[in-house]
């Protein structure tokens, strides 16, 4: 049964979206992925129970474990990711299903393709754990998110695709030259097997930058996230969601995996400590930029910039509650960040364009996407009772408990800066109508409810996050990597 | 002897040094692919040298040949859509950008280098266990052994990338109409007939060949597929296969169909053992050469679909000529 | 064999050049090229690793590695030459523009 279930969530998006593209049928291909989202459940909830009941899972592809062959590691933190990317995934499905173009041109199709590719693509991401298989996903998911960038129509989204395209390709082959430096270094690919064994020196120093570089170009970390915030605006709002929420958010995760896991102690402190300062740099700047933009979409795109710079911090400190603050922010931020997306989504839907002054037109039909933006914008910024709140609590106590106060008060000024962009968009929806606004007509009469809700339940899930912690935090301790601390 | 080798080691290392300089600094465009697709064969030599053929000809085949074929395509494109196959001259901005980039790949270039030489002076043996794992194995071929069973996944999850790139380009094709790259010619040159006459049954053998032999000597779907796919290209080329705007049912079967059964093979594991991907006890055989078979298929049509650039392709009539 | 070390050399600085050429050329073909020469690099470096365990035959490992990583090579170029074809043709350039410099054109069109 829990092969059955690990099978199901590696394979059964990349056969349905294979279905989906042989037989083009309009009711396939927008019910096959919510069935299937709904249906991955199961496996999800099994898993669950498995790892919580039995400790970490180690799986063998072809029943051949390292370092022969390819193995599988589902751990606390990968059981969370492949919830996060379940829940996205059926919203994103269900949203998708009103608000793709309903004739049968192939973008329709494609659309549904690609992204059923890239969600097989992120399970098998959050529970790989072999180097080269890494790099093999690390491709599969860049090329279906970037395919997924050009489905907006138009110069904007091709030039935003190629930038995006350049550098996802750059940072592949940093990230492999890494590897083929360990696997001449050490033999081995698998990082369970890299975890126990002794080894170290400049070789592993240098293999780590080349794939922390590498990663960080996908992960679009300050300073080479120049591609992410034209490519995350111009992208359909679905597929937004899923590159912020998800994509973007895996680059970081894996360099968590690597410099805690495998190479735990490779490292000296001041490393941690310049790492953590470019993650706090990306949290500054991401913020002011969001601070400066007159398009929604790119707001929460430069958000996506600052929120990611988090992940970041967990290095200096290092500790069991650093470890559950990052993870719950992972989370939290991933919620939130996909029902501002599809609220954004919405509001294109609705008015035709993005622009910040057009939210001020006092129209009922914006408060439901209004009201989404403000719980998103609540776990965002950190505030109670919020997720976002839980996990910078548990990372601000964490940098004071090391003595590192000055990375609590990065974390707790990220939070405010975060506040500002959050309530600098609210300002606009609740500000005396601008004139431009009342130029343009809407463009539709109403928002079909499969529009609707899966972005409030989201916004919701983000902020019922802050009253999981109890819950949820045993459940992301287990397996904890060798480089967290108790 | 020795020092004869080491001569042409250091030439080989040097040209491949200075092809690549050429290529990524010379103006014009052409010049640049040309000088590429050179380097490609060039590595292939060296690879031939360090005594591995097999990779050798894959990268002459798929690396040299079929992407010097795609940036030969791109030159054309350049020259169909502005009438200039000159790439604009670097801007001022890049140019002041040089010196930087030029200090941080000297660095990084010396960094590695010393690097490199270190960690591959470190004699690793093969691990006993996979030195065992691959002798015992019921595929002859080391090579296959890997790519089929122990690192099968891999090969999974790199067809798709393959599928995904055609998909990719099938959502760009959506963009706007662009002119076609390869339209059929009212007149065929005098060689072009009998030459294809020719090359059809030896490219078909061979990949037939390539394919079976794949099983215990170097070789395989991967090589079979590159070659049926350069089949492809020239028959693009010479308009023997015209584009459709759509792509047929059976096309997309062929497309899907490699990743498609592997994946299908991959659940059904999970009834006839444990693990997923597990290969059926006294019949690894027969489920390997399935499976490279499809996986053959659909690397052809997928090469060849991506080399065209259009949607779809079917075989044109022949008797026809249309002026 | 005197070859391991020399094409060891040889690897490191191909992919300083490969990197060179992507960071300093603006022709997005061009930089597709020098992507391609850093990935021959990082190639030639694992056939340097295959072959280096001569006394029981190459390591089939990173033999493998690199037949995997050709196909995936080859696949990211023919997008990527379609898409820098389609970013010509619809915006007049066959160079990026630079970030932030994008004009104010319309974001996302759901």
């Amino acid at each position: 049964m829990l092969m059955a279930a690990v099978t199901a969530l590696l394979f059964g998006p990349l056969l349905t979206g294979l279905v989906v593209y042989l037989l083009p049928s309009r009711r396939l291909r927008d019910i096959g992925p919510v069935v299937l989202a709904i249906g991955l459940l199961g496996p999800l909830w099994h898993l669950g129970t498995e790892v919580v009941g039995a400790g970490p899972l180690v799986l063998a592809l072809g029943g051949h474990f390292a370092p022969l062959g390819i193995e599988l590691h589902v751990d606390g933190l990968a059981l969370a990711m492949l919830w996060l990317t379940g829940i996205v995934a059926l919203a994103v499905n269900v949203y998708v299903s009103a608000s793709l173009p309903v004739d049968a041109h192939f973008p329709a199709t494609g659309f549904r393709a690609l992204w059923l590719i890239l969600w097989s693509g992120l399970n098998a991401l959050f529970m790989a754990a072999d180097l080269f298989n890494i790099y093999v996903m690390l491709e599969l998911t860049a090329l279906a998110a970037v395919s997924l960038v050009v489905v907006s129509r138009g110069p904007e989204a091709v030039s935003a695709a190629t930038r995006y395209f350049l550098f996802a390709l750059a940072g592949s082959l940093f990230y492999l030259l890494g590897v083929a430096l360990v696997y001449g270094q050490t033999g081995l690919l698998s990082l369970r097997v890299l975890e126990t064994s002794s080894w170290g020196g400049p070789v592993s120093l240098l293999a780590l930058g080349l794939m922390t570089g590498g990663l960080a170009m996908k992960a679009a970390l300050f300073p080479v996230h120049a591609w992410l915030p034209r490519a995350h605006a111009v992208a359909p709002s679905a597929a937004s969601a899923a590159l912020s929420a998800l994509v973007a958010m895996a680059g970081a995760y894996l360099i968590i995996r690597l410099w805690l896991g495998p190479f735990a102690g490779h490292w000296p402190q001041a490393l941690a400590q310049g790492m953590a300062a470019l993650g706090t740099a990306g949290i500054v700047y991401g913020s002011i930029q969001a601070l400066r933009q007159s398009r929604l979409k790119l707001v929460i795109a430069y958000s996506t910039v600052a929120q990611l710079g988090y992940l970041l911090l967990i290095f200096p400190i290092a500790s069991l509650l650093a470890w559950q603050g990052v993870v719950y922010h992972a989370l939290s931020h991933g919620l939130a960040k996909a029902a501002f997306f599809l609220a954004a989504g919405n509001i294109i839907h609705l008015l035709g364009n993005d622009r910040l002054t057009s939210l001020s037109r006092r129209d009922h039909r914006l408060a439901g996407s209004v009201m989404v933006m403000a719980l998103s914008g609540i776990s965002l910024s950190g505030l109670p009772p919020s997720g976002g709140f839980l996990g910078k609590w548990w990372l601000i106590n964490a940098a004071l408990e090391s003595g590192q106060w000055w990375w609590a008060l990065a974390a707790a000024a990220g939070g405010l800066l975060a506040a500002a962009y959050v309530f600098r968009v609210l300002r606009h929806a609740l500000a005396e109508p601008h004139p431009d606004a009342a130029r343009d007509a809407p463009i539709a009469d109403n928002l079909p409810r499969r529009m609707f809700w899966p972005p409030m339940l989201l916004a919701l899930g983000a902020v019922a996050l802050g009253f999981a912690g109890q819950l949820l935090s045993p459940v992301i301790r287990i397996g904890l990597p060798t480089g967290v601390g108790g | 002897m020795s020092l004869l080798s080491l001569i042409f080691d250091a030439l080989l290392g040097l040209g491949l040094l200075w092809l690549a300089w050429r290529a990524v600094s010379s103006p014009g465009l052409f010049a640049s692919v040309v000088l590429f697709m050179v380097f490609g064969f060039v590595m292939a030599i060296t690879w031939a040298r360090l005594g591995a053929p097999d990779l050798a000809l894959a990268e002459a085949a798929i690396s040299a040949g079929l992407t010097g074929a795609l940036l030969l395509s791109a030159c054309k494109a350049a020259l169909t859509d502005t009438g200039n196959d000159n790439e604009l001259p670097d801007e001022p901005s890049t140019v002041r950008r040089r010196w930087p980039a030029a200090l941080i790949c000297t660095g990084l270039g010396a960094v590695l280098s010393i690097v490199m030489i270190q960690v591959a002076a470190n004699r690793a043996a093969v691990p006993p266990a996979l030195a065992e794992a691959v002798t015992t194995h019921p595929l002859d071929n080391p090579i296959t052994v890997m790519l089929l069973d122990l690192r099968g996944y891999d090969t999974l999850l790199e067809v798709t990338v393959l599928l995904t790139a055609f998909l990719g380009v099938r959502i760009l094709l959506e963009q706007t109409e662009l002119p076609r790259l390869h339209a059929p010619r009212a007149t065929t040159p005098l060689m072009v007939d009998p030459l294809l006459a020719m090359a059809t049954p030896v490219l078909l053998m061979t990949a037939l060949y390539l394919f079976w032999t794949g099983m215990e000597a170097p070789g395989g779907a991967f090589q079979a597929g590159a070659l049926l796919g350069a089949l492809g290209v020239m028959y693009t080329l010479t308009g023997r296969f015209e584009p459709l705007d759509r792509t047929p049912v059976l096309l997309r079967l062929g497309l899907i169909l490699g990743p498609g059964m592997f994946a299908i093979f991959a659940c059904l594991a999970l009834t006839w053992s444990e693990w997923p991907l597990a290969y059926p006890a006294g019949a690894t055989g027969a489920a390997a050469v399935a499976i490279e078979f499809t996986l053959m298929i659909s690397i052809a049509v997928t090469l060849t679909l991506l080399f065209s650039a259009t949607p779809g392709l079917h075989a044109r009539h022949m008797g026809v000529r249309h002026p | 064999m005197s070859g391991i070390l020399a094409f060891s050399l040889t690897a490191g600085l191909l992919f300083a050049l490969g990197l060179y050429g992507m960071l300093t050329r603006t022709g997005l073909i061009h930089r597709l090229l020098g992507a391609n020469i850093m990935a021959a690099a990082v190639f030639l470096f694992l056939v340097v690793l295959s072959t280096r365990a001569t006394e029981a035959g190459a390591d089939p490992v990173p033999e493998v590695m690199v037949l995997t990583g050709i196909v995936i090579s080859i696949s990211l170029t023919a997008f990527g030459l379609v898409l820098i074809r389609y970013l010509r043709a619809m915006t007049g350039q066959a160079t990026l523009p630079r970030s932030g410099r994008e004009g104010d054109g319309h974001s996302g069109d759901d």
